[in-house]
């Protein structure tokens, strides 16, 4: 049994309101359940349309990141491609955050990658963005690495990460991206 | 040639691809693999293709699109564009949601990659 995520999770989640709450594999039918009960949360909420499409864009992206690049084996008692969800509103922000098991070198790879991309300035990133959507091809998993500049292009600020050594040279990355909740 | 009339779903989107030359794309785009959804649209352009209407316009008013579909609606767009190359009139309607910039800068986006004329249309919500 290697780093306790859930109970990392827990201890830097609880702040704030959750909206919701998820943790197990991640299937097509779980991303369309959250999808459905992050509509419906956050319809409830009074927040700007615009604020909601740009919130649910991202969450779109990062379940979709999680549903493609999560880890395809059972370790312990994680099943396969392994997830954690959570969406609060802390301090006025929203925060959605996602948690997976990834090996050392995707590791790497999403180190460098992300301190790249998080350096950019809004007009790079929407003109890597073309750049990706024009050249790029489309991968088997259907994404052509547009998914995280997407979001940061729709986040118009950087994206939070970091990893958690679990072991067996697997790693739990969490993601998150927080945006204001009134723009 | 046969029409294209599929239902919209909470992942797919509504698409009437017509012979006379009237192609839709409304709602939402946000399959897990979008090239699947995709593919018989492209079989079917790719037939169209052969022997197009004078004027060919395309409405998309999407209210969500994924990464994944966006290369996917790059290609139907470049299916397009290759038809216009031929001589014929193309158009793409692009409709936004007012205030939602970046549903009308995907658009933008898209007319500064493909050479075709775009109108852009903003609907009050």
């Amino acid at each position: 049994m290697g780093f306790d995520i859930i109970k990392y999770f827990d201890q830097i989640g609880k702040s704030g309101e959750i909206l919701l709450y998820y943790k197990g594999e991640i299937t097509e039918d779980v991303i369309s359940q959250l999808l459905d009960e992050f509509e419906n949360k956050i319809n409830e909420l009074n927040v700007k349309r615009k604020i909601i499409k740009k919130a649910y864009h991202i969450f779109i992206e990062a379940l979709q990141n999680l549903y493609h690049h999560g880890y395809k084996k059972k370790v312990n008692d994680f099943p396969v491609n392994f997830g954690i969800v959570q969406v609060k509103i802390l301090n006025e922000q929203f925060f959605i955050r996602t948690i997976n098991l990834t090996t050392e070198s995707v590791k790497k790879f999403l180190e460098k990658r992300l301190k790249q991309l998080n350096v950019l300035t809004k007009e790079e990133v929407s003109k890597l963005y073309k750049l990706i959507l024009k050249e790029g091809t489309i991968s088997d998993k259907g994404g052509g690495g547009l998914g995280i500049v997407d979001i940061l292009r729709k986040l118009g600020d950087k994206i939070n990460f970091s990893f958690k050594e679990y072991d067996n040279n697997l790693f739990f990355y969490t993601f998150e991206a927080k945006m204001d909740v009134s723009q | 040639m046969e029409r294209i009339e599929l239902e919209g779903s909470s992942k797919t989107p509504t698409v009437k691809f017509d012979p006379s030359g009237i192609l839709e794309l409304k709602g939402r785009s946000i399959p897990e693999n979008s090239i699947e959804f995709y593919k018989p649209l492209m079989d079917w352009l790719e037939e169209y293709e052969k022997n197009p209407k004078e004027k060919t316009e395309i409405h998309v008013q999407l209210e969500y699109f994924n990464t994944s579909s966006s290369k996917c609606i790059l290609d139907i767009f470049k299916k397009l564009e290759s038809i216009r190359h031929k001589g014929y009139d193309v158009v793409v309607k692009w409709y936004y949601e007012e205030d939602d910039e970046d549903m009308l800068e995907a658009g933008e986006d898209y007319q500064s990659i493909i050479n075709v004329p775009f109108e852009m249309i903003e609907m009050e919500i």
